[in-house]
């Protein structure tokens, strides 16, 4: 009986140390995180322009406004590289009744922020104010968009700028090896095509009247498609809106060339030479449209390969295990009219570049034959619910805008992450044979010749 | 009639207190608070109004300058480490969590602190805290990763000094000259041979060392609570035991050397002409609150961006300057500085700029140039920034972060908005007559193509 005893004793002592080290001993886990997103309260305004302007109402004191001109980007001045940048660089110089002086004092002292930058595809302005400066702010941008000075001094400096940035780029192998990239990936006569020994030839050659005249054919109203994140009501939006259509009713309309998609160029790995510590390396595959429902399957397998720090496949094996980059990572580049892909860089010793280039092959060779896992794929989800969330209104506007450039329904704003819990291991892996094949691979690696480097594949090339 | 003279001059002075405080402005308080629990981990709750995303980070007051003088850049290489696993959590899982889990999340290492920090969703604060606390108490190191992780940061030395032919090694001989004996003079990511040589013994020692509640904070900013953040901190540090405290020894320069250094670094790989100068500020210009506002608004007006006095002159009037700009740079345990930025436009060099900036704006700005109306503007933009400053967590928690580094009192940076507000021209004025002087001058550097 006392050995019973004993024994139900010793069991049960047992029990209550199996149960103190389960229940005090933390567990991590990401099975709680909750893939949803914020719902928007967003709507569609008629005010008489191509699209209709979608408004997200927001509690903020801060009102954030993307205006894109569609067509009007870099593709359009092809012909005339770094115009676009210029004639944007020298608009906060003086426009409407303020020279340069009072323009910027004006915007400065109220904490107004206007900028302009042109992608391949469009111009983008972007306004950012507190609510009670946002009238003042309208006033200038429509000053700055119909009547802006360009005086010879600051086009002078500007250029000036442009030209010093350009070359003080060639010192950098990450700037080199990206260009060297786009010329493989476009070819000269692509629309796409940027060379800076064609943007420093170019530039000093511009005069005053070049800017005018590619002034008065851009930010057409026929082009325009304008987005709110604000606590503006809409007598307010309306007001604006009325402004900036009368700004633009006088521009010509810059003709927008017709042109075709174009195809992933044939894979190939180069070398350039470029007197440096540190060597960089820039990689494509082929991509999918944004517009695409395939979209979020190559999204999510670009996450898998390299978009996310730490966890993705390349940032693993080549940081993780091999210690052989600081940094390596894929990004998509799914949102152009005429071209995507998939983009990744890293940056390496010139003695590592040729081991990072067969790490990247190796992978990607692994990823096709093994695909991805259950696993993988649950964490590119989590991944893209979290990097999605909301937490500013600049944020808000970033992701609404991406929509609008995919042609997403407004209706579809709030549900469209729902399609990236849809994508199946399958979808994902179908896309990842397609895309991913090192096969495909087209690859600058850009720094300091070694004897290894120099018997890379395809040889050396400056 | 002696007791009615009394009371008279008693009213009278009372009289005049009320006076000036009414011409005291009060405007609206920072939202934030501050409370410390029973092991000494201090806990700043800062309230921005933020729907359902907190920005939350967990910072230690041990940065590069606590080193020891054997192994510069431990303190960074203790950072790469935090991510490499702990007893009850792999390196695998932790950077699975943290970089899946939150919406983005980093660390850095500054001289004098290391901070971890997640911006999240409201629901992923629970975990995020939760791996705070259990890397703040059982950090594993093991040879293997320690050594793969030490190429890694030999990657980033290169990569963040090595590779730039703009600021190459010129940042650590700027240190060198504007700190002689103090460790703010070394770089913080360190020299490759002390990295190197870090075993994993020498960073356990230092982890346990300066690893603890009663040398760390927490800050919570955007849509949060005192009372919720105290909930969750308790459940997660509470029972983490406070070490031995902490004593920061560090040796201080002398005040004032009078010493003014000058570094001309030419390249073949330079396209820009860059001048900086820089120049010193004593601990007491900005030792409170209101001291280190007023030094912003006064190097502001005079240097920062295409609208200052600056600004004005060398690129509007003169057309000698392409771009300026204006940084103060303050630390926990020494002096401080100013500096002032340009880029040469094409016909400038360093030297015209060094000479009409200084002659005509610099020198006299306090006497002649700083003027009412854009002392008035300064101060408004300032107090407006607050304003854009909250409407994202991240922006406004890295806002607050310097004054707590610093060691400020976080009741004053409260009211930053009521000090700003009651700052003075005179008070501008003072500062910048000390400051902008030529004795006061510590360093030129110079950054110019190889002619």
């Amino acid at each position: 009986m006392r050995k019973v005893i004993y024994f139900a004793i010793a069991i049960c002592c047992a029990a209550t140390a199996f149960y103190w080290h389960k229940h005090s001993t933390p567990t991590f886990t990401l099975d709680d995180v909750e893939m949803t997103q914020a719902p928007l309260d967003i709507m569609a305004v008629d005010e008489g322009l191509p699209e209709k302007v979608w408004c997200v109402k927001t509690n903020s004191n801060m009102v954030y406004a993307r205006l894109v001109f569609l067509g009007e980007g870099q593709r359009s001045f092809f012909q005339k590289p770094g115009l676009l940048d210029l004639i944007l660089a020298v608009l906060p110089e003086g426009a409407g009744t303020r020279d340069g002086v009072e323009l910027k004092r004006f915007l400065s002292d109220r904490s107004v922020g206007i900028s302009f930058s042109a992608s391949r595809d469009n111009i983008v302005v972007d306004v950012s104010c507190l609510k009670k400066h946002f009238h003042s702010a309208v006033g200038v941008l429509c000053d700055m968009l119909s009547s802006a000075h360009m005086p010879d001094h600051k086009i002078d400096s500007a250029r000036q700028e442009m030209i010093l940035a350009t070359q003080q780029s060639l010192s950098y192998p990450e700037a080199v090896a990206q260009e060297s990239l786009n010329n493989l990936l476009y070819a000269s006569d692509h629309p796409y095509h940027q060379s800076s020994k064609g943007l420093l030839s170019a530039l000093p050659k511009y005069a005053r009247s070049d800017l005018l005249s590619a002034y008065g054919s851009i930010f057409s109203k026929d082009h325009l498609r304008v987005t709110f994140v604000s606590s503006l009501d809409n007598t307010e939006i309306t007001q604006a809106l009325g402004q900036i259509k009368k700004a633009v009713a006088q521009k010509k309309t810059l003709p927008i060339a017709d042109a075709k998609q174009s195809v992933f160029p044939p894979a190939a790995i180069k070398f350039v030479e470029l007197d440096n510590p540190q060597s960089s390396i820039c990689f494509a595959f082929p991509g999918v449209l944004g517009s695409s429902t395939d979209v979020f399957s190559a999204s999510l397998a670009s996450d898998v390969l390299g978009g996310i720090s730490f966890v993705s496949r390349l940032f693993f094996q080549v940081r993780g295990k091999l210690g052989l980059a600081y940094h390596i990572s894929t990004q998509t580049d799914f949102d152009n009219d005429l071209f995507s892909c998939v983009a990744g860089i890293a940056g390496t010793r010139p003695e590592n570049a040729e081991k990072v280039i067969d790490a990247i092959k190796t992978e990607c060779k692994k990823l096709c034959s093994d695909g991805v896992s259950e696993e993988g794929l649950r964490l590119a989800k989590i991944r893209t619910f979290s990097k999605f969330s909301f937490t500013s209104g600049s944020n808000i506007l970033n992701f609404v805008s991406l929509l609008r450039r995919r042609g997403v329904d407004i209706g579809a704003v709030n549900s469209y992450l729902s399609n990236f819990d849809k994508v199946s291991v399958s979808d994902v892996n179908s896309i990842v044979r397609k895309l991913f094949s090192p096969e495909r691979m087209v690859l600058v690696a850009c720094g300091t010749p070694t004897k290894k480097n120099i018997n890379a594949e395809n040889g050396r090339t400056k | 009639m002696r007791m009615f003279a009394k009371a008279f001059f008693a009213f009278l002075f009372g009289s005049l207190i009320a006076f000036c405080a009414e011409n005291e402005t009060e405007l609206p308080h920072l939202n934030i608070e501050e409370r410390t629990i029973e092991n000494g981990l201090r806990v700043v709750v800062y309230n921005t109004g933020s729907k359902g995303v907190v920005c939350s980070g967990v910072g230690y007051f041990v940065g590069s300058a606590d080193d020891p003088r054997d192994v510069f850049g431990i303190s960074h290489v203790l950072e790469h480490m935090m991510f490499q696993g702990t007893k009850n959590l792999s390196g695998a899982d932790l950077q699975k969590i943290v970089f899946v889990g939150d919406i983005y999340s980093n660390a850095f290492t500054s001289y004098d602190m290391t901070l971890y920090y997640h911006l999240s969703n409201k629901p992923f604060l629970d975990t995020a805290l939760k791996i705070e606390a259990e890397r703040m108490q059982n950090l594993l190191l093991d040879e293997k990763t320690l050594k793969s992780e030490l190429e890694v940061i030999t990657e980033e030395r290169k990569m963040r000094t090595e590779s730039d032919p703009l600021t190459n090694f010129v940042d650590e001989a700027s240190s060198k000259c504007l700190y002689l004996f103090s460790s703010y003079s070394y770089p913080v990511i360190g020299y490759v041979d002390q990295i190197k040589s870090c075993t994993a013994e020498k960073i356990r020692e230092h982890y346990r060392k300066f690893y603890r509640p009663n040398n760390a904070f927490v800050i919570l900013v955007g849509d949060i609570t005192m009372d919720e953040a105290l909930k969750l901190v308790q459940k997660h540090f509470g029972s983490i035991k406070s070490g031995t405290p902490v004593k920061r020894s560090r040796v201080i320069d002398p005040a004032n050397t009078g010493l003014c250094f000058s570094i001309d670094h030419s390249d073949k790989n330079i396209s820009i002409r860059k001048l900086d100068l820089v120049f010193r500020v004593d601990r007491s210009m900005f030792d409170n609150v209101k001291k280190l506002a007023t030094l912003e608004i006064a190097a502001s007006i005079l240097g920062d961006g295409d609208c200052s006095v600056l600004g004005h002159y060398l690129i509007d009037r003169r057309h000698m300057a392409l771009s300026v700009g204006a940084s103060v740079d303050v630390r926990a345990f020494d002096k401080g500085h100013v500096i002032l930025s340009f880029v040469c436009n094409k016909g400038s060099t360093g030297d015209d700029i060094d000479y009409i900036a200084s002659k005509i704006i610099i020198y006299p700005f306090a006497d002649t140039l700083l003027t009412k109306e854009l002392f008035e503007k300064e101060k408004t933009k300032m107090l407006e920034q607050i304003d854009i400053l909250e409407d994202n967590p991240q922006s406004a928690g890295m806002f607050v972060l310097p004054y707590i580094i610093n060691g400020y009192n976080l009741q004053d940076v409260k009211k930053l908005r009521s000090i700003i507000q009651n700052i003075s021209l005179d008070d501008v004025k003072r500062v910048a007559k000390s400051l902008f002087t030529k004795e006061n001058r510590a360093l030129r550097v110079y950054n110019h193509p190889k002619e």
